[in-house]
């Protein structure tokens, strides 16, 4: 027997422990899982627009004849961007409400019919949650990720594990394909006096947050190819970074 | 979605196809997850969530051949990702790691508990590649793309991960050499 053979077979006894637990899950659980989180995306895309929707209707109000005004002076570089993106923030509140249903069924890159998500400028930041254990796939945090990703609008979820990590942290992994670099975009938030002690890989980018937490992005490619979305992270970390 | 029926059929057939490729891979899969991670619980997350991201999808899948390799890589990656989230660390394990304290033990069951004990203190990535490559079978080209890495970066790794698993288990199993 050689080396390999000798190891391979530890291996297997090791993996074929006569004590495992039963699986803990069955194929039942699994379909009515996805389902769940199919119902869960399709409330968060009809939040978020609801959220995008109002925040459009705040900046109607409170700037009205904006064009003329020289607000974005008092804007951050970010908001100003988004501005100038869309007088759609102006103009969400006459064509809403759009079909929100349909947000999940667009594919990534029909997300530049979605109205760009004027958040306003004087929000304070998101910040940490406030859940029992934290949301895998933060709503919120998602809609900061679209306003500068919009093509990942459409992105299903990642896989992660259901372990319960502490509500205060805001967490996102989507599955993203952008431009045939298809791979994990993760997007973590830790709250104030959570320290990253691990080494950041090669495409992960951290930066302090307005709310004195840290923000942590990373992308992570399917195959030997590019990593998705290599080349806008620092956009990503610098347009979080003030929001949360 | 991936699990509600089709007015044709064609979600019946869908369904019915999932849960076969369930069935059949579940508990191989367990077994990948349960070496990677070190505890079947966490295993049973990590192949569940791996499941439910494959149902979503699970009808537009076209080549029904590249699933192992997907579920293989996703599960990795689930794991890896998860040991070095900074509050993975603060989340540790509440199971303490002491099963390394059985070396020297001939039994079947103490030298099963001794590799899961010591793959547990070798990095996860090392880890990993030791996983794909003596439970899964995998050669290094295979394992490379698993991984999405060099099929140098598998060698280095496997000499590297037996090392540490050498180094981990002391005399326990002796005679592990570095693979590659």
């Amino acid at each position: 027997m050689t080396d390999d053979e000798r190891l391979a077979a530890l291996f297997r006894d090791a993996a074929s422990d006569p004590d495992a637990p039963p699986p803990a899950f069955g194929h039942d659980d699994v379909v009515a899982a996805s389902r769940r989180i199919t119902a869960r995306r399709r409330s968060a895309a009809v939040a978020a627009a609801a959220v995008i929707g109002l925040a459009g209707l705040g900046a109607a109000i409170v700037l009205p004849g904006s064009a003329e005004q020289s607000t974005s002076a008092a804007a951050p570089a970010p908001e100003s961007a988004r501005d100038a993106s869309g007088g759609r923030a102006g103009s969400a509140e006459l064509s809403a409400p759009y079909a929100a249903d349909d947000l999940e069924s667009e594919g990534p890159g029909s997300a530049d019919s979605a109205p760009a998500p004027p958040a306003p400028a004087a929000a304070p930041p998101l910040g940490p949650g406030d859940g029992a254990c934290a949301d895998r796939q933060d709503a919120g945090l998602r809609a900061l990720v679209e306003e500068v990703l919009p093509d990942a609008a459409g992105a299903p979820p990642a896989a992660t594990t259901d372990v319960c990590l502490p509500g205060t942290h805001r967490y996102l992994a989507l599955q993203v394909d952008p431009g045939g670099a298809p791979g994990v975009l993760s997007v973590a938030y830790l709250p104030p006096g959570t320290v990253a002690d691990s080494a950041p890989a090669p495409t992960e980018l951290a930066a302090p947050t307005a709310s004195g937490g840290t923000v942590l992005v990373s992308a992570t490619p399917d195959g030997p190819g590019p990593a998705p979305y290599a080349d806008r992270l620092q956009d990503l970390v610098d347009h979080l970074a003030p929001l949360l | 979605m991936g699990g509600e029926p089709d007015g044709d059929g064609s979600g019946d057939v869908s369904e019915i196809s999932f849960e076969e490729f369930f069935r059949t891979r579940r508990d191989a899969l367990r077994r990948t997850a349960y070496l990677l991670c070190g505890d079947w619980h966490r295993a049973d997350d990590h192949v569940q969530a791996a499941f439910v991201a494959l149902h979503r999808h699970w009808r537009r899948i076209r080549d029904k051949a590249a699933l192992d390799a997907w579920m293989r890589r996703t599960l990795v990656r689930a794991v890896v990702d998860e040991s070095r989230r900074p509050w993975r660390r603060e989340r540790a394990t509440a199971e303490p790691d002491d099963r390394r304290a059985v070396p020297g033990a001939a039994d079947a069951v103490a030298t099963r508990h001794v590799l899961v004990g010591g793959l547990r203190s070798v990095p996860p990535r090392q880890r990993a590649v030791l996983v794909l490559r003596f439970l899964e079978g995998l050669d290094v080209p295979a394992t490379a793309a698993a991984l999405s890495c060099s099929e140098g970066t598998v060698k280095s790794q496997t000499a590297a991960g037996l090392a540490a698993l050498r180094t981990a288990l002391g005399d326990a199993l002796d005679d592990l050499r570095p693979a590659g």
